[in-house]
């Protein structure tokens, strides 16, 4: 583990003086905004009225009056109809198209994405930038531990790596045991995952009698997928004994933000992407550093499927000073969720990755915990399902069921009910992990 | 930027001249659709080698 040297994939870029990045970026989104009015019918709807010009946005204030896309809007413009699937929300002619993936449909109908020739390059070269910052190069052999079909995840990392000259192993169509022995036979070195299919992975490697850390050679992750607390990213290294690093994206817009080889903070992947961090209830004030705020993001080179500030709904903090990498693209601190990930509980704001980090960063004998809420007599009730490895003993699971209930209380302000699940019984994920189930009807919560 | 700008005027300038050419053999090779289709490839990678060489250094003025 351990920096890397000569990290910059294009160091003029990456290391530009803020003034010059942002006015790159103005002016990229101009030509996005051209694009979009003259080639989608969605966005020629939706400014005609407001008579924009986009040659009156010349600055970042400008840029903030102009209304963002929200996921329902591309949702709704695709089911309008039309010859084909992706109604008025294409961005060129349909015979340019080489290729269709969707979104994963975690909180809806998924949203089709399409790809020309040149989108999909735009989309693989901010994945290699991110890469190449991570430390990926030649000498890598990458193993990607996922069947791949129409959601495009892992897609675009492959070929970035690729591009980077590591040799890339498709991994799909095995189950994890079999994974597992072909990261051995073919020496990986590298590995794309899901934070909780990581976690899954050592476990079901140690049940092998395999130690991830010394048997199977592993010595960088890139996790994606899922929001990954640093309680997280801090146990897969130490389970793999590899560099662990997160990434942030979506189908819609690529992979837009990544860890350098400090691994403290996320890089924005300027200017190839314009991303502001915004108040949550207005989307109007962009959000000073130590902030919560959304994520509204232009991709300002990707053309097929133009978005002209697309709210992610995904909230998160923007890191502070400088990092020590030299570049001066903006930071993320910190991931806290989809807004609607963030549930009031007993009128307690409440995130189910606290728990996440709380038991991943205090409990390693927990291996994998579930969150049940229901209410009883107009009372909510918060129930920890939690399962300990099979070699942990019954008087061992009463002091660590004691003290983490005690952390539990401090850092959510909310009172647990805890219930130990047997080995195995709790659902394992690959993607999209779903710990959290609420079980109050949408009238119990919100009195309607 | 300034310590950049002669190294990255000199590889705009080279830049120029492939995409140039480019365009020349697509214009003489119509008609042949191998050539075509392979031509798309080099023409994708010339706009993202304009990001990485930004011959429009000037244009951040602009």
């Amino acid at each position: 583990m351990g920096k890397t040297s000569s990290a910059y994939w294009n160091a003029f870029m990456e290391t530009l003086p803020r003034d010059d990045l942002v006015k790159i970026q103005v002016r990229k989104f101009r030509e996005v905004l051209k694009h979009a009015i003259k080639m989608s019918p969605m966005y020629r709807e939706k400014f005609q009225n407001l008579g924009l010009n986009p040659e009156d946005v010349k600055s970042p204030e400008d840029i903030r009056k102009i209304p963002c896309t929200e996921k329902s809007e591309l949702r709704e413009s695709q089911e309008c109809g039309g010859p084909y699937l992706y109604g008025k929300t294409l961005g060129t002619d349909i015979e340019n198209l080489c290729s269709l993936h969707q979104t994963s449909g975690t909180t809806g109908r998924p949203v089709y994405v399409p790809d020309t020739y040149r989108s999909w390059q735009w989309r693989i070269e901010p994945w290699a930038c991110m890469l190449y910052m991570m430390g990926f190069r030649e000498k890598d052999r990458v193993f990607i531990p996922f069947g791949y079909n129409v959601y495009v995840a892992f897609w675009s990392g492959h070929y970035a790596a690729e591009k980077l000259g590591c040799e890339v192993i498709p991994g799909g169509a095995l189950d994890t045991r079999a994974r597992i022995q072909k990261m051995m036979e073919l020496r990986a070195s590298a590995l794309f995952n899901t934070p909780t299919y990581g976690l899954h992975m050592a476990e079901v490697a140690k049940e092998m009698g395999i130690n991830p850390s010394r048997d199977l050679g592993i010595r960088k992750m890139v996790c994606a997928g899922e929001p990954m607390p640093e309680a997280t990213r801090r146990r897969l290294e130490a389970l793999w004994s590899a560099d662990v690093y997160n990434h942030i994206g979506g189908a819609e817009t690529c992979g837009w933000a990544g860890m350098c080889a400090e691994k403290k903070d996320l890089h924005v992947l300027e200017p190839y992407f314009l991303v502001e961090i915004l108040d949550r209830q207005t989307l109007s004030k962009p959000c000073v550093a130590g902030e919560e705020g959304v994520a509204v993001i232009t991709p300002l080179f990707y053309r097929a499927l133009p978005l002209v500030r697309f709210n992610t709904n995904d909230v998160m903090v923007l890191a502070k000073g400088a990092c020590g990498c030299g570049r001066t693209s903006l930071r993320i601190e910190r991931i806290l969720g989809r807004s609607d990930e963030l549930h009031k509980i007993r009128g307690v704001l409440f995130s189910p990755q606290a728990v996440e980090e709380i038991i991943c960063g205090c409990f390693p004998d927990i291996v994998e915990h579930e969150i049940i809420v229901t209410r009883k007599s107009a009372m909510d009730e918060v129930t920890l399902r939690v399962e300990a490895r099979p070699s942990v003993k019954k008087a061992e699971c009463e002091e660590i069921g004691k003290s983490l209930l005690e952390q539990l209380k401090v850092k959510t302000n909310l009172r647990f009910a805890l219930e130990w699940a047997d080995p195995g019984e709790l659902p394992r994920y690959t993607l999209k992990a779903k710990r959290f189930k609420d079980l109050r009807s949408q009238e119990e919560i919100y009195g309607r | 930027m300034e310590g950049n700008g002669p190294l990255l005027t000199q590889m705009a300038e080279c830049l120029r001249k492939v995409e140039e050419e480019a365009i020349k053999l697509g214009e003489l090779s119509k008609g042949i659709p191998a050539v075509k289709k392979n031509l798309q490839p080099i023409m994708v990678f010339i706009d993202i080698l304009k990001f990485h060489i930004p011959g429009d250094v000037e244009a951040l003025e602009a």
